[in-house]
This record gives C-alpha cells, sequence and structure tokens, in this order.
C-alpha cells in the first residue's frame, strides 16, 4: 500500500517533469550498426567456455545483480522509513 | 533497531521474491474468484485458461468428479460427462437470439478425440407454427485450436443443415442415452484436421449456435381467407433464417406463388419473384430478417365466396423442387378452426389431425419435462437439507478449533497470519500492480527521451544475450573474411578451441583452471557481498569473524608468551625460589 502509493506519486511526477520533453527516437540505422556489431561479438562469445564455466558465472552473475537491487531498494526504504512519523529517527 | 533492519530486510526480500512470481501470481488471483466458475459464460481466451486450470485440477487431485461435484448443484451451470473414458465438461447454456443455445465444452485430452461436442437438450427445439413445413435445422459451430485462431476448415464444415429431428450429424452421432448419460447425444467429427505441414490438429470446440429454421411459408393467409381479401392487402411469404445459408452457396432464388380453383383446376394467378423483385422486404433494422410481399390487388376480385383454392409456394432447394401449399375455403371462418370439428374439406382434416397430433406430442413432451423439473427440485431440495444439517456441524468444531491452542485454527495464529498479510499488503506491491507501472512508465519514458533511452535497452538486450549463452556449445570462434575491392585479404577461419584438450596433460591443467577460476568468482562475489551485508548492517560478518580471530589469535600469543616466560624461569631457577 505505502509503497504502491509512492510508486505512484513518483510516476506521477516523472510523467509531470517529462511531459515537456520529447526527444527523437534512436536513428535505425545507427541502432542497426550496432546490434550488427553485437550480434558480430555474441556469435563468437562462445569460445569463452573454454576460459570460464559461463553457468557458475551466469549463477553469480545474477546473484551480484539482486543483491546490488536488495542493497539499493533497502537504502530507499530506510530513506522513506526515516520519512515516516512511526519512525524513531 | 537490528530488529528492525531485519524485518524490513525480510519484506524486502519478499517483494524481490514476489517479482520471481509474476505469472503464478497473476494466474492465482483470477483462479481463486468463482464467481467466474458458476455463472459465467467463459470468453474464448477465459475459457482457455479454464481448460488448462481444470487440467491442472485434474492431475492435482487425481478425481476429476470430485472437482467438480460443488457446482453441479446448479444443474444448468455445469455439466460433466465421461465418454470412453474421456471426461469432459460442458458448461452455461445461453440462449441466443436465434432461439439456440451456447455450449462451452472442455476435454480433458486423455486420449484426445478429434473434436467433440454436444447437444444436451434434445427437447429445446421449437417446431415452426405451420403444421404442413417440412423442417430443416441448421446448425453451426465455430473450431478454434489451441492458439484461438479459427481453422477455415473447420469454418467450411462447421455449417450445415439437417431435415431430421431432432438434430443428428448422421453417422456421426453416438447415442449414450443407455449408458445413464441422462438422454444425451455427443456428436464429434469423424474426420481429421491436418495443418499446412500435414500433422494432425487436435480441437477443443466452442458450440456456439444450434438453431431451427423453417422453410419458407405463406403468413396470414388463414386470416385473410376467413375475412376477406381487400385491394391494398398482401400475402406474405416468410423466409426466417435462410439466408444464413448464403455461406454454404445455398441461397433460395427464384420463388413461385400460385393461386388456384381446386373444383376447376384453374390457374387464377402465377407470380415468379426473387430478392431483385419489388416484393422483396425485410423487417427494419434487421435485414437478416426478410420476407416478400405478394400483392393480392391482381387476382382477389376473382376469388368466389365458399369456394376452395389453393395457395403454394414452389421453389428448388438442394436440385429438389419444394412445393408449400395450402388449401382454404374462401369464407370460411379459420379463427374458430381449432375448437370447431368441421370436416367438410380433406384439406381441414388433414391440417385438424396434423394439428392434434401436434398438440398431444408438445403435451406429453411438456409434461415430461414438468415431471423431470419436479424430480429434480425435490433431488436437490433433499441434497440442500442434508447440507445443511451437515454445515451446522461443520460451524461448531469450526468454532471450537478456534479456542484450542493445539489446533491449525487457534486464534492466535490466525492473528499472527492477519498480521503478516498486513504488512504484506502495506509494503508489497501486487504484481499487477507492479507490471503495469513498470510497463506503463518505460512506454512514457521511451515515448518521451527517445534515443536516450537506447543506452538502457542496449543494456537490457546485452544482459539477454548474455542469458542465452550455452555452455553446452563447443568453444569455436569464427573470424569474418576480410575482403577489400573482390580481393580477399583475409579468409574466414574458425577454431575450435576443444582441441587442445585433445592432449591429456593439458586437460588436466584446463580442468585444474576451471576449478581456479570458479574459487576465485565464488570468492569475489563472497567479498560483494559482504560489503552489501556491510552496508546494511553497518558492520560486515567476516570483519566480526576477523576480529574474533585476531582476538584469538591475541590470546593464543599471549598464552604461548607466558608458557616461553615461565619455562625461561625454570630454566633459570628463578620459579624455584
Amino acid at each position: 500500500m505505502i509503497l504502491e502509493s509512492i510508486m505512484t506519486v513518483l510516476s506521477v511526477v516523472l510523467k509531470l517533469i517529462f511531459s515537456f520533453i520529447k526527444l527523437p527516437a534512436m536513428p535505425k540505422n545507427l541502432s542497426s550498426i550496432i546490434d550488427k556489431y553485437l550480434d558480430l561479438i555474441f556469435s563468437n562469445l562462445d569460445f569463452l567456455n573454454f576460459f570460464i564455466d559461463v553457468e557458475i558465472f551466469k549463477i553469480i552473475a545474477s546473484l551480484s545483480v539482486t543483491l546490488f537491487g536488495v542493497k539499493e531498494l533497502y537504502l530507499l526504504v530506510m530513506w522513506v522509513w526515516r520519512k515516516l512519523p512511526i519512525s524513531s529517527n | 533497531m537490528k530488529c528492525k533492519k531485519a524485518l524490513l530486510i525480510l519484506l524486502l526480500l519478499l517483494f524481490v521474491i514476489s517479482f520471481f512470481n509474476l505469472p503464478s501470481f497473476a494466474r492465482t488471483s483470477f483462479y481463486e474468484d468463482d464467481y467466474y466458475l458458476r455463472s459465467r459464460a467463459f470468453s474464448n481466451k477465459e475459457a482457455y485458461n479454464m481448460y488448462t486450470y481444470i487440467k491442472e485440477e485434474y492431475n492435482k487431485k487425481g478425481d476429476f468428479y470430485n472437482f467438480l461435484n460443488p457446482y453441479l448443484n446448479n444443474i444448468n451451470s455445469y455439466h460433466y460427462y465421461k465418454i470412453e473414458d474421456i471426461p469432459i465438461v460442458v458448461t452455461s447454456h445461453i440462449k441466443d437470439e436465434g432461439g439456440g443455445y451456447t455450449y462451452d465444452i472442455y476435454i480433458i485430452p486423455s486420449t484426445s478425440p478429434n473434436l467433440l461436442f454436444l447437444n444436451s437438450d434434445t427437447t429445446s427445439y421449437i417446431r415452426p407454427n405451420v403444421s404442413f413445413s417440412n423442417y430443416y435445422y441448421y446448425w453451426h459451430f465455430t473450431i478454434y485450436d489451441r492458439d484461438f485462431s479459427t481453422i477455415s476448415g473447420g469454418e467450411k464444415n462447421s455449417r450445415f443443415y439437417t431435415t431430421n429431428q431432432p438434430v443428428y450429424l448422421g453417422k456421426f452421432i453416438t447415442d449414450v442415452s443407455e449408458s445413464g448419460y441422462n438422454n444425451m447425444k455427443i456428436a464429434y467429427a469423424n474426420y481429421d484436421f491436418l495443418s499446412s505441414d500435414g500433422n494432425k490438429i487436435y480441437f477443443y470446440g466452442t458450440f456456439l449456435s444450434l438453431k431451427e429454421c423453417s422453410l419458407p411459408f405463406m403468413s396470414s393467409l388463414k386470416k385473410y381467407m376467413t375475412n376477406g381479401f381487400e385491394s391494398a392487402d398482401a400475402i406474405e411469404v416468410v423466409i426466417n433464417d435462410f439466408p444464413n445459408l448464403k455461406g454454404d452457396g445455398k441461397t433460395l432464388n427464384d420463388f413461385t406463388f400460385s393461386v388456384k380453383n381446386t373444383s376447376s383446376n384453374e390457374e387464377i394467378y402465377k407470380v415468379t419473384f426473387n430478392r431483385s423483385s419489388p416484393f422483396y422486404s425485410f423487417v427494419e433494422g434487421a435485414e437478416d430478417m426478410p420476407f416478400y410481399k405478394i400483392p393480392v390487388e391482381d387476382f382477389y376480385e376473382e376469388l368466389i365466396l365458399n369456394q376452395e383454392y389453393s395457395f403454394s409456394i414452389t421453389y428448388e432447394f438442394e436440385g429438389e423442387e419444394i412445393v408449400d401449399e395450402q388449401k382454404l375455403i374462401y369464407g370460411y371462418d379459420y379463427s374458430k378452426e381449432d375448437n370447431s370439428e368441421d370436416s367438410s374439406s380433406i384439406g381441414s382434416v388433414t391440417n385438424s389431425i396434423i394439428n392434434s397430433n401436434d398438440e398431444l406430442t408438445n403435451t406429453v413432451i411438456e409434461s415430461n419435462k414438468n415431471l423431470q423439473n419436479s424430480i429434480d427440485e425435490q433431488t436437490n431440495t433433499i441434497k440442500e437439507n442434508t447440507e445443511t444439517n451437515k454445515n451446522i456441524f461443520e460451524k461448531i468444531g469450526e468454532i471450537l478449533s478456534y479456542i484450542n491452542p493445539f489446533s491449525e485454527n487457534f486464534f492466535a495464529y490466525k492473528l499472527l497470519e492477519l498480521l503478516g498479510e498486513l504488512l504484506k499488503n502495506l509494503f508489497i506491491p501486487s504484481s499487477e500492480f507492479m507490471q503495469e507501472w513498470i510497463s506503463d512508465l518505460s512506454s512514457f519514458l521511451k515515448d518521451r527521451l527517445g534515443f536516450l533511452t537506447y543506452p538502457v535497452s542496449l543494456i537490457i538486450d546485452f544482459l539477454e544475450r548474455f542469458d542465452k549463452l550455452d555452455s553446452t556449445v563447443e568453444p569455436i570462434i569464427t573470424t569474418p573474411e576480410l575482403k577489400l575491392m573482390n580481393t580477399v585479404l583475409l579468409s574466414s577461419y574458425t577454431y575450435n578451441f576443444n582441441d587442445l584438450l585433445k592432449n591429456e596433460t593439458f586437460k588436466m591443467l584446463h580442468d585444474f583452471y576451471l576449478l581456479f577460476v570458479d574459487v576465485i568468482m565464488i570468492i569475489a562475489f563472497l567479498f560483494f557481498a559482504n560489503k552489501v551485508v556491510g552496508t546494511i548492517f553497518g558492520e560486515s560478518v567476516t570483519d566480526d569473524i576477523i576480529n574474533n580471530i585476531s582476538s584469538d589469535s591475541r590470546y593464543v600469543n599471549k598464552t604461548i608468551r607466558r608458557k616461553k616466560a615461565l619455562k625461561q624461569a625454570r630454566s633459570e631457577g628463578r620459579f624455584n625460589k
């Protein structure tokens, strides 16, 4: 309930701020070049299997991202908590 | 303070976990609502979900009938059948505008019939209120594949008509009434539908509509023959549902209307008409209800009072000439026909006999229906009473369990559950809300910020690609061909790193290397996790451990130093003093 309200307010504020901005989209030519470049890299990235255990790496990477998210969320929630009148701080 | 932090971390974890369970959350919230199960007609998409749900329940409980039993009290909502070990469920029956019924049918594909649909109420067909007309029954059903795209082949075969009553599919009908299925008839398609690649497609079908319709007939003729014609009058030829058959090329075209004197066999009037003639008309606002209006001004003056005339319409249908004829006496009071025993004309006698038969049949059917209804009502009442008695004892037991600390229902546990739910509802946004919020905001930002959002989508794309990396694929590197003005400078080259592992020594070293890399990654992750924990708790767990170890080591060193000093004192002889 509390987070939902905060998120709704945040959404409204963001929409209000960015409603005045209308930037053009990324040129298709440029994005296709980047895509091609990424394709070239990732089509050859299988050789990484030889140097690292990709499965272990994927697990650790996903856990690291989650932990990072937890930390940031914790900081956000603590910030909100300190603003609440029920908080002793 | 630490307790507060732990609580917050728990909530955060629940919040993060809820993201990983989005699909199941959404599904649960839909199906837990009994309202959908009891009284609604399912839309196609919902029907598909229902099908999945029933299948899941069937697998879970193993007893499909018990699962459905609570819904069988309302007999018009659900029917359950088992045909040749194939369980099927038939949901609400809704009368449509054409007097037909809608059935939603779910088949548990234990043995996957090609297609199965069902006619559950053979007494629902309404015969047209004319005694001499031929009957045609119009059928229409739509078949969907599992993706809910209509099968065109199915569509082609799903429109047809039959002349028998009740509607049959010829050899494709199976009468299961003898097997105790309440006079049900199961129709099934006895042919396979094949996809473009030649594979058999399995369906479950939604039986959309079942209609009866009469052949065209002349309306209000008896009224005119009783009261006499006037110049502005017109005889109406009602077409009913026949335009619906147009899709199958069964449009009725030329009609011939004729009036004959039955005594002299003299033809007084004859006219041929079709849809393009001025006689064609339809009910305003409903073009699918056409009729023809044949003006009588050209022949009504030739009609003689108390003379019998034959009125007929003739048309071709399915390569066969169909004649609908009415023999009526001009000036005879047909409004009293039902009560009178006038046997002056053969036509009247025939009509009377047919009408009586119809009435008798209808009465018997009606009585049977009423009897069946009253039996059903009594059975339901007994069931309800038994259920009520059972519920009272259950309620008492339930109340007692609230004050029993050894019971699962003990109020303190419930209170804790409620508190948990309260905290969850306060801090954890619902999955639907999160989904909507994220998609709404991201589409808005994408629209507004244009190219600035590209790096974000690029990172997501990068991560997705990384996630798709497969560890089972051979580690092969391929260099592209380098070409300049049709001259190949460097040809394409492919190298498989696994070739190196053919050497046993190198393979062993490689295995050690991979193990070493794994250990490094895990240690790095642990350090990172330690740092995150340190951020949250103020000090890291490893700091505690290191501190403890160092304090232990200080104690050990101190003990060693004391032992050394004691030894030295002994050697110097100071201890003895």
